[in-house]
């Protein structure tokens, strides 16, 4: 992943490395992100959706 | 032919009941999947000889191309087991598939946006390819505008079917476009099966993500139209009930 250039803590640097993309941080880092918020939203909301309508079934929602 | 089977596995109160296990196991797939998927794609794989480490992009952008047109299929066959033999679970899997297939196409829109800027110097360009997805993100919407306008289920659910198969005529044109026009999007890179110009390094961890994509899909397509289930039959009696069980647990 890139070139080691300097001297040091070894693993710092390909973490640094790993991190910076060669450059291309934003692209890569910003798609996998967004990726990221949008499945895991689309994941959580429709099982706290399930929970509620259970709840509210529960209390006499189907009344209406 | 007879499709009483069909009905009686379809019915939403048995749905309900394996969907609930069935989640669980899938969910947990995916997950796992998704682990080993990213670690393959972001650590284990090389850069790309022309594109350097900016390829990666790929494993969270061609997944998300794939869904978008395999969502788009189970939509119109959900659809049209809806429409055609009134099968009531094929209209709220429709109905359950069509924000998630919205999602995918933007997130592969998005995606290729944020890796044509780095190598193509823009972040968007009406070629075939880019604006034959971007039609099928209309498409999505569409749907989900007409389930919200129609008041009545039963209509809404037969104008979304019929919506979703005149949309089917999109999807071989977003699949051949790269092929039928000269686009600034790359040519099929692993559907050339005699000689994919992918490196098994490469394509490893994005047949991983690939199944991490669809195995989520597939649950969170199950937990949607379970709560389809249960806004549009809560006054049945096992609906009720099993409420009821969910709160005293």
């Amino acid at each position: 992943m890139g070139k080691a250039t300097c001297t040091g803590n070894g693993i710092r640097i390909v973490e640094t490395e790993f991190f910076a993309m060669d450059g291309y941080a934003f692209y890569v880092w910003g798609s996998y992100g967004l990726s990221a918020v949008i499945l895991i939203a689309n994941a959580m909301l429709p099982r706290i959706r399930e929970k509620s309508l259970l709840k509210r079934i529960a209390r006499g929602y189907s009344e209406d | 032919m007879n499709f009483n089977w069909l009905h009686r596995y379809a019915s939403p109160m048995n749905f309900y009941s394996w969907s609930l296990v069935a989640t669980r196991w899938l969910g947990t797939v995916s997950a796992i999947l998704f682990a080993v998927g990213l670690t393959g794609g972001l650590v284990y794989a090389p850069p790309d000889y022309q594109q350097g480490e900016s390829f990666r992009i790929i494993y969270v952008h061609v997944p998300s191309a794939w869904m978008s047109l395999f969502i788009y299929m189970v939509m119109v066959s959900a659809g049209t087991l809806g429409l055609v033999w009134h099968v009531k679970l094929g209209d709220m899997i429709a109905r359950a598939s069509a924000p998630l297939g919205a999602w995918f196409t933007f997130l592969a829109l998005a995606t290729g946006s944020l890796w044509g800027k780095p190598m193509w110097g823009t972040y968007w360009v009406w070629d075939a390819r880019l604006t034959s997805e971007l039609i099928l993100l209309f498409l999505y919407l569409g749907y989900i505008a007409l389930q919200g306008a129609i008041e009545d289920r039963r209509i809404a659910a037969r104008a979304g079917a019929i919506l979703a198969l005149v949309g089917t005529v999109n999807i071989p044109i977003i699949h051949y476009s790269v092929e039928w026009w000269n686009t600034l999007h790359q040519g099929p890179t692993i559907t050339k099966f005699d000689s994919p110009s992918i490196d098994t390094s490469m394509l490893i961890p994005l047949l991983l993500m690939g199944l991490a994509y669809i195995f989520y899909f597939c649950t969170i397509v199950l937990i949607r139209t379970r709560c389809e289930i249960l806004e549009f039959e809560r006054n049945k009696t096992w609906v009720k009930q099993r409420a009821l069980e969910m709160e005293s647990v």
